[in-house]
C-alpha cells in the first residue's frame, strides 16, 4: 500500500514538473504588434522560451512584458526600455551547422527563479512585415 | 585581571576565523538562435555591486558587437574573445563592470553584427572591490572529450575573492555539462543543442586563501573545442573588515 502511495506522489511531482507548451495562431502586423496574453503556471523557479516560424525574409524585434496583477499592469515597454527578448534580422534560416531550421527564438533563466509571482505573459513585436505565425511558449519548471 | 583580559584579547584576535564576504547574489541567462542579439530577463540589483558577464556565441562568419545593459555601464575586458581549437565560429569571453550601476528592470544584452547563435550569464556579486577587482584570469580553448578546465590561474593576489569559472560548447548534439571543480556552486546551466544554440555552464566560489584556482566541468558525451575560462575577483577587504560574516559564508 505505501509502495502504491509512493508510485502516486511521485507520478503527481513528476506532472507538476512537466513543461508547459502553449501555441498560438496570431497575425503579427508591422511596424507593431501585441499577442494575447499567456497564462504563465505558478512555479517559482524555470525558465521560459519562445519559439517562432523561420522566415529569411522576415526582420523583426522582440520584447517580453510579465505582469504580477493579472493583467492590469505590465513589465515594461520596448518603446521607453530595452526588455527581455532578442532582434534578428533577414538571414536564411540555417543552423550553426547550415542545416535548415524551422524556427528561431530564445530561453531565459534566472537563478533565483524565473517565474516567481509572475502570473501572465504577452510579446511585444517591432516587426517589417505583416505575418501570420504560431508562436509556441514553454514554461519549464525544472 | 589585566594579565587575563589581554590573554583573553589575544585568544579572540588569535583564534578569529579568515572569512570571505565578496558573495554571489543572483543570476541570470539567456541565449538565443538564429538571432542578432538577446537580452536577459530583469533582475532588480544593488548599485555598487560587481557584475560579471560570461557570454558564449557562435558567429557563423558575423562578429561579436557588445555586452551592454539596461543601466548604461561600461564592460571592461577580464578576458577577451577566445576562439574554438577545433569549432569554427564558437567564441568565448567574460566581461566584468565594478561598482555597476543598480536597480530595477536590470537586464544585459549580447549584441553581434549578423544572424547567430548568442548565450549570456550574468552574475551580480556583492563586497568586491569597487576598483581593480580583476585579480587573475586563465582559459583554455581546447577542450575536447568528455571534460574540460579552464586551466589553472597563477598563485592570486590576496587571500579573499570569488572565483567565477564557465564551460561553453556549441555543436554537440545535446551535451550537458556538469561542474566537477570542488567547491565551486553552479549558477547557471545551458543544455548544448544539436547545433541549434550554444551551452554554456558557470559557477563561483567564495576563497579565503592564496592560491592557483581552476574550473572544470564533466560534459555527458564527447565535445569537441569546448572553451573554459576563470576570472578571480578582489573582496573590498576594507569594507568586509565593517561586517560580520553572514549565513553560509566560507570560514576557513
Amino acid at each position: 500500500m505505501r509502495f502504491i502511495i509512493l508510485l502516486v506522489v511521485l507520478f503527481f511531482s513528476a506532472l507538476a514538473r512537466a513543461a508547459t507548451e502553449v501555441t498560438v495562431p496570431v497575425t503579427i502586423t508591422a511596424p507593431s504588434f501585441m499577442t494575447p496574453d499567456f497564462p504563465v503556471p505558478d512555479n517559482k523557479t524555470g525558465s521560459f522560451k519562445v519559439q517562432i516560424p523561420c522566415d529569411p525574409k522576415w526582420s523583426l524585434e522582440v520584447g517580453l512584458q510579465f505582469s504580477i496583477d493579472n493583467g492590469k499592469t505590465w513589465s515594461c515597454d520596448m518603446s521607453t526600455i530595452k526588455c527581455a527578448g532578442f532582434t534578428r534580422n533577414a538571414v536564411p534560416c540555417v543552423n550553426m551547422r547550415g542545416e535548415p531550421i524551422s524556427t528561431f527564438g530564445a530561453v531565459w533563466k534566472t537563478t533565483k527563479g524565473a517565474l516567481d509571482s509572475k502570473t501572465k505573459m504577452r510579446i511585444q513585436f517591432i516587426s517589417n512585415m505583416t505575418k501570420t505565425v504560431n508562436v509556441t511558449v514553454t514554461f519549464d519548471p525544472q | 585581571m589585566n594579565i587575563f583580559l589581554l590573554f583573553l584579547l589575544l585568544s579572540l584576535v588569535i583564534v578569529q576565523p579568515a572569512y570571505s564576504v565578496v558573495a554571489f547574489v543572483q543570476g541570470v541567462s539567456a541565449f538565443g538562435n538564429n538571432v542578432s542579439s538577446v537580452t536577459t530577463g530583469n533582475l532588480t540589483t544593488t548599485t555598487g555591486s560587481l557584475f560579471v558577464v560570461d557570454a558564449c556565441y557562435h558567429t557563423v562568419g558575423n562578429n561579436f558587437v557588445s555586452i551592454t545593459d539596461s543601466k548604461s555601464n561600461t564592460y571592461a575586458t577580464a578576458i577577451g574573445e577566445l576562439t574554438s581549437a577545433s569549432e569554427s565560429g564558437l567564441r568565448a569571453r567574460q566581461s566584468y563592470k565594478e561598482n555597476g550601476t543598480g536597480g530595477a528592470t536590470h537586464n544585459w544584452t549580447l549584441t553581434m553584427d549578423g544572424a547567430g547563435y548568442p548565450t549570456l550569464a550574468v552574475a551580480e556579486i556583492s563586497d568586491a572591490k569597487t576598483t581593480g577587482a580583476v585579480d587573475r584570469t586563465a582559459s583554455k580553448s581546447d577542450n575536447t572529450g568528455t571534460s574540460g578546465t579552464s586551466s589553472a590561474t597563477s598563485t592570486t593576489g590576496q587571500s579573499e575573492e570569488i572565483i567565477m569559472g564557465s564551460g561553453c560548447s556549441c555543436t554537440a548534439n545535446n551535451a550537458t555539462l556538469t561542474t566537477t571543480a570542488s567547491g565551486f556552486t553552479e549558477d547557471a546551466n545551458i543544455i548544448n543543442s544539436g547545433g541549434d544554440h550554444c551551452g554554456m555552464i558557470t559557477a563561483h566560489r567564495v576563497v579565503s586563501a592564496v592560491n592557483t584556482y581552476e574550473y572544470t566541468w564533466d560534459a555527458d558525451e564527447s565535445v569537441a573545442g569546448m572553451i573554459g575560462m576563470i576570472g578571480t575577483y578582489k573582496e573590498d577587504i576594507g569594507a568586509a573588515a565593517t561586517r560580520a560574516p553572514r549565513k553560509g559564508q566560507v570560514v576557513q
